[in-house]
């Protein structure tokens, strides 16, 4: 068993800070990186040492595969922990990293590559046996032919453009009857936009969920699921609100859609943290998306209901253990819900905003939990990532958990420039989230009523009240909150022998 | 009448009675009475409306503005005087940031002469360079940020003075 005693972690940011976390309960020395426009972020302080990157685009710092194993090895480090993004997902690096005699935390090379390909990890999972969305992807254009295709799928399908994107020469067809029509225009704007008429054909899902399924392997063939999450409440394929478990999944649904996540890690001899994300249908049908191949931003909900430190479980399996619980042994306590703080404007089409946090504040709250790299103070560039944390609760059941949510994000003071906190919190209100009726279109099915409209007068003096009500003394942020100085108080004492 | 602006747009009202707990507002002819309940931390506010109690966070913003943060609505309040002092910096000139952003490179210097469509300064924003040329022929006025600056959407970057006959 090979042990693990100093990790470099080769990230950034909330992530480098929550395994850092692990790290040092572990006993594990820690590495952490930054780079010169980071200086001052909490993830710098916490590990035992921390090494400047210097400057530069990306691919001269966290993603410079040479200087990272460089300083791993200058600094005795027995291991890598490559987070989320960055190099996380790079078979190479992951093979660099082996053949430098290092553990890289994280599955194997052959895993990372199957998964890493949008066309291999479908051809993959279609040799397991495990659900795709039924369609037709091949190169036989008959018109006569493509309706059979179409009829045996079953109706609604969608004719997308091969060559597309965009919504172009997209077609939804509810009925045999339709379909020679809808392929005609398809076909006719699809070679207008891209000079190629070539189409496939797919089932088209109405009501789409984004459920997916944690996963952990271990080097001795064991294999769990850690139950679902939902992430249907999603922008443009970026996750917003998550929670686990999923409202629409039951106990049956549960043990068929995590015994087909095990059945795929056995089938590429998975080893460590993963993620089967799936497309579920109303009727209960489920089809596989794509595996992420790492720890998952979202990962705190399914640690709060499975009671399981997952980064403690990487590390574990990395340094050749078996996996701490059996399936048998892990059991769903309660509901978690996490949101993701986003540095933006969600009121003006989601514009990026930055500035400095003067004032990045939560109290104390049972049950609640942030995971961030900022902290009052922090620049926040453009420079990375636009997520400023995720806020994280778990309670004894959903509607619990959203009342404790929200009541979390009023208390959270996030001072500075504009950010979605208030967005979120509308989310969480609004009637149909509450009611779990909840689809990849939500945010933008309810666009109108998450919008904040015009203030009415009402909303207008709240706004005034507070303007004339608000402190006067200190005319920065900081200023105003200096914390109480023990030491000040301490006065002639000091000089006492 | 008083005149306040909020989110760049300007309110009238009237202030009809304040004291260090109570205020009672006029907005669109209504009149609005609200108090200030006990705060446990710096920069919040418990308002106080009949029965109904809501959070707030009040805070600095920039150009002497002040933002104020309710649970489900964020706005940005200034008075007339200072929003005035504000636009002052954001011009007319036209040299404005498209978006917010970072300065990363100043390519002329204040006095300097300038011939149209050449390049003044370059904003790096959503990892893209974005850079502003000058509209005519004409001087380098002032350059308000220097490498490395944060800058917000829509304000000033440089002055330019035009050398081009009208």
């Amino acid at each position: 068993m090979a042990k693990i005693s100093r990790i470099l972690i080769a990230n950034r940011g909330e992530i480098a800070v929550r395994i850092a976390r692990t790290c040092r309960e572990m006993g594990i020395e820690v590495i952490t990186l930054y780079t010169e426009a980071e200086l001052g972020l909490p993830h710098i302080e916490i590990g035992d040492e921390a090494i400047n990157l210097g400057e530069g685009p990306l691919s001269e710092t966290y993603l410079n595969q040479s200087l990272l194993l460089d300083i791993a090895k200058t600094y005795k480090c027995d291991a890598i922990h490559p987070g989320y993004g960055f190099l996380s997902e790079n078979a190479g690096f992951r093979k660099k990293v082996q053949d430098a005699g290092l553990i890289f935390i994280g599955p194997r090379p052959k895993a990372m590559e199957i998964m890493g390909d949008k066309v291999a990890s479908k051809i993959a999972m279609e040799k397991i046996g495990v659900p795709l969305i039924p369609g037709y992807h091949g190169d036989n254009q008959d018109a006569d032919f493509l309706q059979g295709e179409a009829d045996k799928i079953g109706y609604p399908v969608m004719i997308k453009a091969s060559a597309g994107g965009g919504g172009k020469g997209m077609r939804i067809v509810r009925s045999k009857e339709e379909f020679q029509e809808a392929l005609g225009l398809a076909k006719s704007e699809a070679l207008k936009s891209f000079s190629d008429d070539r189409v496939l054909i797919e089932k088209f899902i109405e009501r789409p969920r984004h459920i997916e399924i944690q996963v952990f392997g271990d080097l001795h063939e064991n294999y769990v699921y850690l139950f679902e999450r939902e992430c249907s409440v999603q922008r443009r394929h970026q996750k917003v609100v998550e929670e686990a478990p999923a409202v629409c999944v039951d106990e049956t649904l549960r043990a068929k859609m995590g015994q087909t996540a095990v059945d795929i890690c056995k089938g590429i001899d998975y080893v460590g943290a993963g993620t089967i994300e799936y497309m579920l249908d109303e009727d209960g049908s489920y089809y596989f998306l794509e595996m992420n191949t790492r720890l998952q931003v979202e990962h705190p909900v399914s640690e709060l209901i499975t009671g399981q430190d997952f980064v403690r479980w990487q590390i574990l399996v990395a340094s050749g253990e078996e996996l701490p619980k059996k399936q048998k042994d892990l059991k769903i306590q309660g509901w978690s819900i996490e949101v993701r703080l986003y540095a933006e404007d969600p009121d003006n089409n989601y514009m990026p905003t930055m500035g400095t946090l003067t004032d990045f504040t939560l109290p104390q709250m049972p049950g609640v939990r942030l995971d961030t790299g900022f902290t009052s103070g922090s620049e926040v560039s453009v420079n990375f990532d636009p997520m400023l944390g995720k806020l994280i609760v778990h309670a004894e059941d959903r509607m619990s958990a959203i009342y404790k949510l929200a009541t979390a994000l009023s208390e959270l003071s996030i001072q500075g420039f504009k950010t979605n906190r208030e967005f979120l919190y509308r989310i969480l209100m609004h009637p149909e989230y509450q009611k779990g009726n909840v689809t990849t279109h939500f945010l933008n099915q309810y666009k109108e009523d998450l919008r904040l409209d015009e203030l009415s007068d009402h909303q207008l003096a709240q706004i005034i009240a507070c303007y004339h009500f608000r402190p006067r003394t200190g005319s920065s942020a900081g200023e105003k909150r200096k914390a109480y100085d023990p030491w000040d108080s301490l006065g002639g004492f000091r000089s006492l022998r | 009448m008083r005149k306040i602006i909020i989110d760049q747009k300007e309110v009238e009202y009237e202030l009809v009675s304040m004291d260090e707990q109570n205020i009672t507002l006029r907005v669109g002819g209504k009149d609005f009475t609200f108090t200030k309940g006990k705060s446990s931390r710096p920069g919040e506010i418990k308002l106080v409306e009949g029965k109904k109690r809501q959070r707030a966070f009040v805070g600095p913003g920039p150009d002497s503005s002040t933002d104020v943060f309710f649970s489900h609505m964020m706005a940005r309040v200034a008075s007339p005087l200072s929003a005035r002092k504000a636009s002052s910096h954001k011009g007319d000139g036209g040299y404005l940031s498209p978006m917010p952003g970072k300065i990363f490179k100043v390519l002329v210097e204040e006095g300097q002469e300038v011939k149209k469509g050449q390049a003044l300064i370059v904003l790096e924003a959503m990892k893209m360079e974005h850079s502003l040329n000058a509209q005519t022929d004409g001087v380098v006025e002032k350059i308000h940020y220097k490498v490395g600056d944060l800058v917000q959407g829509g304000v000033e970057l440089l002055a330019v003075t035009s050398s081009e006959q009208e």
